[in-house]
């Protein structure tokens, strides 16, 4: 949306203007930070625990120590995370984790208190192929740059909730416009995507605007995380809280409010005990392909 | 079915109370005199112009049509008619039988004199029952520096106590802590959903076109209905029935043209107004290649035609339409449309009946590409027709009732949207809804005694979700900031009642003089609102959908009380000031929850919350009228908060147009006819916000997290401006010499064809920068707060107005 009204209000450009203001920081205690998303990719499986920081302070967030964290699925198997460094990364690197259609539950346990969460693997569909478009510098886009295209077909039936993750060079786009959520292959649940090929925008990304665009060589891959409702929420939240920036898109943003959690904290715990972040489990799909001078071909659409 | 006739049954009861009025109003009292009162100069009808007596015995004041009545006893009278700016006109009558007498007021030649008033002041704000009411005319809101020199009709009601905007480029307006949505805004009695031009920069109405200006914030007559905190009334002129004129300006950023003329002189008259933007045009060479195909420029275009077909008939009709246009790649335009046919009938001296019908359209449009080259294409509209008859009957010179009804349809289009790719078209259509509000009023202004007035009403409304639809049943939520569990779906017919409502709204106001110069007066006043704003961002955009009430959303309710000191002083009475508190209790408000999809879904019942909201303060004004230096200060202190399910924790927090102090100076000065300086000075507090206390990383993306879940937890910082504008009036008449009686030739002074001012202004004039916003972002490892400002310079320009 923002990127919509980037171009409307030009007349005030002229007037409009940003300045870094002092504000009088409000304090609030830290508290438990948990980054939990799992997957069944064959590669370490990791959950990081840390503590919240204030808001205005330039450190990086403490780690946490908790006492033991270890994951339960529905078959009673159980993977115990370790963090030998004690720097707040648990890992699990014995076995493939996560299997479709089991129940998974994160248990933490520091002090005397225990945490707990749950989450579902859901499964997930074939990419069948990737297309790529050269687009030329434009709107919303410095320099020329390739588009990319992701060639899926949501499965049939329920709804279904994919997060759909780009890396370039076998790096992770996590840039917050780079967030890329979806139901059925489309926006929500009333896309009425059922069974269908994924739309874009959600199938395809643009505007790659970072300090360098894609070129020719590059080597480029989408992966498709199923993911449960709540975790479609849950981004659906992060991407909200994102748009807060400044410039006009400010007029267009909305309250901000707290990010959900699923991270259950115990029932005597005080407020500064009680835990923020997330737990999700994923089947992921994945295509790479190193991008090389196809003529004529291009993406479904027209990104010009 | 059953349901259906059951509606129609209590539709037409309705009805039928008020054809059983009608009766009842046809016996003749005594002697009244009526008739209409105009400006000599283009005969435009002059609403709430007073008529009285010189013994300030009996008085009263003209209707929005120029209508009045006044029941006077047997013998000789000395009768004044007044209105500010015109010359008092005396009759001297005999009232033998009833009296017909039409008259028309002539301009006061010199602008600047005095208003010397002989008799009783009777048009003094303390001597009316209304309060928290403005009245605003066209001459007055020229005179306020405008942003960009353009007299706004919206921007000068903001500076009055008790209304207030969360900041530039926020559009619409608040009054006494209502949302933007509860104001009824209308222009010719047709509802404007959309008030603003420009994201709020500037309002639809062309000044040029319009007549007169009313804000009422609280004892809203039972006349009016359908929102909860405020009635912009806002009334177009007839358009010049004595000769043909024109009047117009080219300013920095868009032209106005108006003009009207006689179709037959004294019976008939039309008038044309239009504006548009050209922004665009003289941007275009400094654009970029990015920007080249750019557009965004605005237009509206006014129309009426009025003919009055005899000493009892009249019709009006009249027309707006304006929209705003931006391609950029994509285009976006949105705009309003109404249309209003009026039909003026005098049955007799006493009774009088204007019935309107109207239609009101507001949509917007959002498309890239088209069906071949793949694309999206997105519309929102919602319309209304309806019918409205309205009577006022002056039983005598102690009761004038006031009674009608209104029957509203509403054609909601929430979003019609297509999606095109490889040759198929996806539909993300939202379906349509329809409602039908229906109300009936009845209402009394009775003078008690003297000094005392009161003006007591009742309006019942009744509200009916038509089919054809879907209705959603749901559940709970699974968690507080979920989508509620959608549990089953009904589909319902065309004309089917999927839910009804009805309220009562008691209106009532009273005024009691506590000396020859000041009164009391209190009022209290229900409404109910049918129609709601779904807009969950930081100022309402041209995007927000209205929502029907459904099963779901409730109608929200509000009750104010407000009380008063009215008092004049000076000389002459010309200082006016007013101490009003009100407190205002607020029902079904809504709320969103975080993640609430609230465009293109039908679902999106199931993202709203329900809570209430409570505001009150106390304003002040101080106002002068006329002399040389005219102006007003007002002050307003108040508070306005909102408690809706889990936002807040559950608890009361401040709305995001909380503005706790707002204080305005609006000072006009004029030296001679030829020169005047004009000044305003805007304070407020800021506006809040919510702020982070703490922040953590999932998946390397940050996340901001207030520890105590407060909401607007901080404020911007506070909002202040001043602006300046400078007016040189060309000379409006000159010396012409002409051949006298006796063929000499002799000088004579005759008005100008032709005159123009310039104006010449400064918007933030000491480049204040004012937050829209504060954000907060990360450099170089440093968590910074950023102050957004909409407008951070001073905006210069210069704007020729003519008139021919």
């Amino acid at each position: 949306m923002k990127k919509l009204f980037l171009g409307i209000l030009v007349l005030f450009v002229f007037y409009s203007c940003e300045d870094v203001i002092t504000v009088e920081p409000e304090l609030g205690k830290t508290q438990l930070s948990v980054d939990a998303f799992l997957n069944n990719k064959n590669e370490p499986q990791v959950i990081y625990l840390k503590k919240t920081k204030q808001f205005f302070e330039d450190v990086a967030q403490e780690v946490f120590v908790a006492d033991s964290v270890y994951v339960r699925d529905s078959r009673d198997s159980i993977y115990v995370f370790e963090s030998p460094l004690n720097d707040g990364v648990y890992s699990w690197d014995d076995s493939v984790m996560v299997s479709e259609g089991r129940t998974y539950e994160l248990v933490i346990k520091a002090d005397s208190f225990t945490y707990t969460a749950t989450s579902y693997a859901n499964s997930v569909p074939q990419i069948d192929s990737l297309n790529w478009q050269y687009v030329p510098a434009g709107l919303g886009q410095e320099n020329g740059s390739y588009a990319i295209e992701l060639v899926a077909r949501d499965l049939a039936g329920q709804f279904d909730y994919y997060w759909i993750r780009f890396l370039k060079n076998g790096v992770y786009d996590t840039r917050l416009a780079g967030l890329n959520i979806s139901v059925d292959g489309t926006f929500s649940e009333t896309g009425q995507g059922d069974g269908k090929l994924f739309i874009p925008p959600i199938s395809t990304l643009v505007a790659y605007n970072v300090e360098d665009s894609i070129k020719l060589g590059d080597e480029v891959a989408y992966e498709i995380w199923s993911i449960s409702p709540q975790t479609f929420s849950f981004w659906q939240e992060v991407s909200n809280q994102a748009i807060q920036g400044g410039g006009i898109g400010a007029l267009f943003a909305t309250p901000t409010s707290n990010i959900r959690t699923n991270i259950t904290s115990p029932s005597n715990a005080e407020l500064e005990d009680n835990a923020v972040g997330w737990f999700s489990t994923s089947v992921v799909s994945s295509a790479s392909q190193v991008l090389y001078d196809k003529d004529g071909e291009k993406l479904s659409f027209d990104p010009n | 079915m059953i349901k259906k006739v059951m509606m129609l049954k209590h539709t037409y009861k309705i009805w039928l109370v008020g054809l059983f009025l009608l009766p009842l109003t046809i016996i003749a009292q005594n002697y009244t005199v009526s008739g209409t009162v105009k400006d000599g100069a283009n005969g435009e009808t002059m609403i709430s112009a007073m008529v009285y007596t010189a013994d300030g015995n009996y008085g009263t004041a003209t209707n929005v049509y120029g209508y009045y009545a006044l029941e006077l006893p047997l013998g000789k009278h000395t009768l004044l008619f007044n209105y500010s700016g015109f010359k008092t006109l005396t009759k001297e009558i005999e009232v033998q039988g009833n009296l017909k007498l039409n008259v028309e007021l002539q301009p006061q030649s010199e602008q600047i004199d005095v208003v010397v008033v002989k008799g009783k002041r009777a048009t003094d704000n303390f001597k009316k029952v209304e309060m928290s009411t403005i009245e605003l005319d066209v001459k007055k809101i020229e005179k306020i520096p405008a942003l960009l020199g353009e007299a706004d009709v919206v921007k000068s009601v903001q500076l009055m106590p008790g209304v207030s905007t969360v900041g530039e480029g926020a559009t619409g307006f608040n009054v006494r802590g209502g949302g933007v949505d509860q104001n009824l805004i209308l222009l010719d009695e047709a509802p404007v959903f959309n008030s603003s031009h420009l994201f709020g920069f500037f309002s639809v109405f062309n000044p040029d076109a319009v007549k007169n200006v009313k804000l009422i914030k609280g004892g809203i007559p039972a006349e009016y209905g359908g929102r909860l905190s405020s009635v912009l009334d806002i009334r177009m002129k007839e358009g010049n029935s004595k000769k043909f004129s024109g009047q117009g300006g080219i300013g920095a950023l868009f032209s106005r043209l108006s003009i009207e003329a006689p179709i037959i002189k004294d019976k008939a008259s039309f008038i044309v107004a239009g504006r548009r933007s050209y922004a665009d045009v003289l941007a275009k060479p400094f654009l970029s290649d990015d920007f080249s195909d750019s557009k965004f420029y605005f237009y509206d275009l006014t129309a009426k035609v009025h003919y009055d077909i005899n000493e009892k008939n009249n019709v009006y009709l009249s027309g707006y339409f304006g929209r705003d246009v931006f391609y950029s790649g994509f285009g976006f335009d949105w705009g309003n449309q109404t249309a209003t046919a009026r039909w003026n009938h005098i049955f007799n001296d006493k009774l009088f009946l204007n019935t309107t019908a109207y239609f009101s359209n507001y949509d917007f449009r959002i498309g890239v590409g088209d069906e071949e080259s793949g694309g999206f294409q997105w519309l929102g509209q919602i319309r209304n027709y309806s019918l409205k008859p309205s009577f006022s009957y002056f039983l005598n010179n102690k009761n004038t009732l006031q009674f009608g009804g209104q029957s509203i349809l509403y054609d909601f289009k929430p979003g019609e949207s297509e999606f095109y790719q490889n040759d198929t078209t996806f539909d993300f259509s939202q379906k349509p809804l329809y409602g039908l509000e229906n109300a009936i009023y009845l209402g009394n202004e009775q003078k008690v005694k003297k000094g005392i007035i009161l003006k007591y009403g009742v309006r019942v409304s009744s509200y009916y979700y038509l089919g054809p639809s879907k209705e959603y049943i749901y559940g709970d939520r699974p968690d507080a900031n979920s989508s509620k569990e959608l549990l089953e779906i009904r589909d319902h017919k065309n004309g089917a009642i999927i839910e009804d409502y009805y309220n009562l709204e008691p209106r009532f106001s009273a005024k009691f003089d506590v000396d020859s110069v000041s009164s009391v007066k209190f009022s209290y006043n229900r409404m109910s609102q049918y129609i709601h704003l779904m807009s969950n961002t930081a100022a309402a955009t041209p995007l927000d959908f209205y929502s029907p009430t459904t099963n779901n959303v409730k109608p929200q309710l509000a009750d104010q009380i407000a009380a008063g000191y009215f008092r004049n002083f000076g000389k002459n009475l010309g200082w006016e000031t007013s101490l009003e508190g009100y407190y205002k209790d607020l029902q079904n408000q809504i709320g969103y929850i975080p993640t609430a999809e609230l465009q293109l879904n039908d679902f999106y019942e199931g993202d709203l919350y329900s809570g209430d909201g409570r505001a009150y303060g106390a304003e002040l004004l101080v106002r002068r009228n006329s002399g040389k230096l005219t102006g007003w200060v007002s002050l307003t202190v108040s508070k306005t908060q909102i408690k809706v399910d889990s936002v807040n924790n559950g608890n009361y927090y401040n709305a995001r147009f909380d503005k706790p102090v707002v204080g305005n100076l609006v000072l006009n000065y004029e030296f001679n006819k030829r020169f005047e300086v004009s000044a305003n000075f805007v304070y407020n507090t800021g506006a809040p916000f919510t702020t982070s206390t703490t922040n953590y990383a999932i998946q390397n993306i940050g996340i901001s997290h207030n520890y105590s879940n407060v909401r607007n937890n901080a404020r911007v910082p506070d909002y202040h401006r001043l602006d300046l504008s400078f007016t040189i009036h060309g000379k409006k008449e000159k010396v012409r010499k002409v051949k006298g009686e006796d063929g000499q030739k002799v000088e004579k002074t005759v008005k100008k064809l032709w005159s123009g001012d310039w104006v010449f202004s400064a918007y933030n004039a000491y480049a204040r920068r004012n937050a829209f916003t504060v954000y907060f972002k990360n450099e170089d490892g440093e968590t910074q707060a950023v102050r957004y400002s909409i407008i951070g310079s001073v905006v210069p320009s210069i704007t020729y107005n003519f008139k021919f």
